[in-house]
């Protein structure tokens, strides 16, 4: 009789379960035993009364974890989809052949909610077809959607931050993967916000005048797993001329009337944008262009040269502001899956950055440079360059050498 | 301690708690049970733990007292293990009812959850030398019930 077979017979009396953590359980049979009340089965009343009041670095959040989403939650999904699909379509008319994400829009539901001056915010989840998972973002109309990239690393860390006019303060979610258990914001103002990982993703929420320096993930014991920030000190390191250079575009560019006669350029006329285009550059047989919108604000595009309509992917006019110190960076690069289908690795690689960016430094994934880009005009582009197998990461330098802002995040 | 550190340690060692439940209680749907009423217990009383010792070995004892409540109320004797795990074959079974009861106990915890000795004291309200030598005692007991079962 050996301790191995002692160990085996243990190892088969309870095999290692598959649970499923449900923590609005625990919260729930917490306070039906201290109030004595039973909680109401009904969706509307289980929002109410589910989020229990835990403080978050000085917010007030709840879990609603699991919760099925109402049927309008899951028309959101769906309109997502829809949308994923058009940029779709317009990606490969434009010559950018990339497959968008689709969520499972019958199987979204909660995963954490939290009370703000604005009212309630929620994210919702659900399964990315083939693999993965979406989110939503929603306080009351207003919603954001994204889905995840399955991008290689197993600690990975994505994030967005969400806000508007209408909105007195700002919302950061996004998703923490691998063992992270927590998220810990540092914020201009000197405040630190500490945020649970629930289904692999976070949510919290920070007042408009500040910004995230670092968001990072630890694991359950406190061990710091992967972190994002502007630079490794903080911005605050930097010169206020250096700040300055990160937070503007510069280039004049040229007038590029759209072709108004196009269905896609009558489309974002319709949609606030201004007839006449910026031609910032033409890098590699791409142009890059600003797109005044007749609120004020701009976003940027590309298309190949010779695209009928001029501009075929556009990014940015929301509320992220960019060019800004903390976003320096408008990546349009192009990403595929590698030959196995697991991970997604850049294809063509090209996009806007601020006047600090001096170039764009392609990765690997063990954080080698495969690819040194300069930037010119605000613009980058690998061109005809082949962008070398296992580019999973991209770096913006600003002339001294140090990295000011990564894509992904 | 707040409501989010309980929450990240149930969120980071769910299936360990579970696992040793499980095992205490006899049953898995008691032993999830359970641990879910242990957590919702600790949310309550989280202004009772002082700090003078880790908050896990805190919630352990919590869990174990949880898990022994429900194998009571059930009347379940622990000498086998309700899962969706095959019936082991005949002469593979490992005799528990030899066992007492702390024997069990500290087993369970040493094996399933795979705890130090001082947490599983703590979590047993025992020394950590007699976690060492009750640890010792059981798995003599049942090497020796075991090889008499092969030697028939």
């Amino acid at each position: 009789m050996t301790e191995a077979y002692l160990d085996e017979l243990l190892d088969g009396l309870v095999p290692p379960p598959v649970v499923r953590a449900d923590w609005a359980d625990v919260l729930g049979r917490a306070r039906r035993t201290r109030r004595g009340y039973a909680i109401v089965g009904a969706f509307a009343a289980a929002l109410v009364m589910v989020p229990t009041a835990v403080a978050l670095g000085g917010r007030i959040a709840g879990w609603f974890e699991g919760r099925p989403a109402p049927p309008a939650v899951r028309q959101d999904f769906v309109q997502f989809n829809a949308a994923m699909q058009r940029m779709s379509a317009y990606l490969a008319k434009s010559g950018f052949a990339r497959k968008t994400p689709q969520a499972i829009a019958a199987r979204a539901h909660g995963v954490l909610a939290l009370r703000t001056a604005d009212g309630p915010v929620y994210l919702w989840a659900a399964p990315r077809r083939g693999g993965g998972s979406c989110w939503l973002l929603q306080l009351g109309s207003l919603t954001n959607a994204a889905c995840d990239q399955t991008w290689p690393s197993s600690e990975r860390l994505t994030f967005s931050t969400f806000g508007g006019t209408l909105i007195s303060g700002q919302f950061i979610y996004g998703q923490a993967l691998g063992a992270a258990a927590s998220v810990v914001v540092n914020l201009s103002d000197g405040e630190t916000t500490k945020l649970p990982v629930v289904e692999g993703l976070f949510m919290g929420a920070f007042p408009k005048h500040v910004h995230p320096l670092e968001v990072a993930a630890y694991d359950a014991s406190g061990k710091r797993l992967v972190a994002f920030g502007t630079l490794a000190g903080g911005t605050a390191q930097l010169s206020p001329a250096e700040r300055r250079a990160l937070s503007r575009v510069s280039t004049r560019g040229t007038p590029y009337p759209l072709p108004v006669g196009d269905p896609f350029v009558r489309h974002l006329i319709a949609g606030g944008y201004e007839r006449t285009a910026v031609l910032l550059a033409t890098r590699g047989g791409r142009n890059y262009f600003r797109l005044p919108l007749t609120n004020g604000r701009s976003a940027f595009g590309t298309g190949r040269v010779g695209l009928a309509s001029g501009v075929g992917l556009i990014v940015g006019g929301g509320p992220a502001r960019f060019p800004a110190v903390d976003n320096p960076l408008l990546d349009m690069s192009t990403v595929g899956a590698t030959a196995n289908k697991r991970t997604m690795r850049f294809l063509h690689v090209g996009g806007i950055a601020a006047d600090g960016v001096a170039r764009v430094v392609v990765k690997d994934r063990e954080g080698r440079g495969l690819l040194w880009l300069p930037v010119r005009d605000n613009v980058y582009d690998s061109g005809t360059t082949r962008v070398p197998a296992g580019a999973v990461q991209l770096d913006a330098q600003d002339a001294k050498g140090r990295t000011v802002a990564r894509v992904p995040r | 301690m707040t409501s989010d550190d309980l929450e990240l340690l149930y969120r980071a060692k769910l299936a360990d708690f579970c696992r040793a439940a499980t095992a205490i209680a006899g049953d898995a749907e008691l032993g999830r049970d359970a641990v879910q009423d242990a957590f919702a217990r600790a949310v309550r009383k989280r202004r009772r733990f002082r700090g003078d010792g880790p908050l896990e070995a805190w919630v352990w004892r919590i869990v174990v007292n949880a898990a022994r409540d429900a194998r009571r109320k059930r009347g379940v004797v622990a000498e086998s293990v309700q899962t969706e795990a095959p019936d082991a074959p005949p002469g593979e079974r490992l005799p528990l009812e030899l066992l007492t009861e702390r024997q069990r106990e500290v087993l369970f915890l040493h094996y399933y959850a795979d705890l130090d000795y001082a947490t599983i004291a703590a979590a047993l309200g025992i020394s950590p030398g007699t976690v060492g030598a009750t640890l010792s005692i059981a798995r003599r007991t049942l090497r020796q019930a075991l090889t008499q079962e092969v030697a028939r």
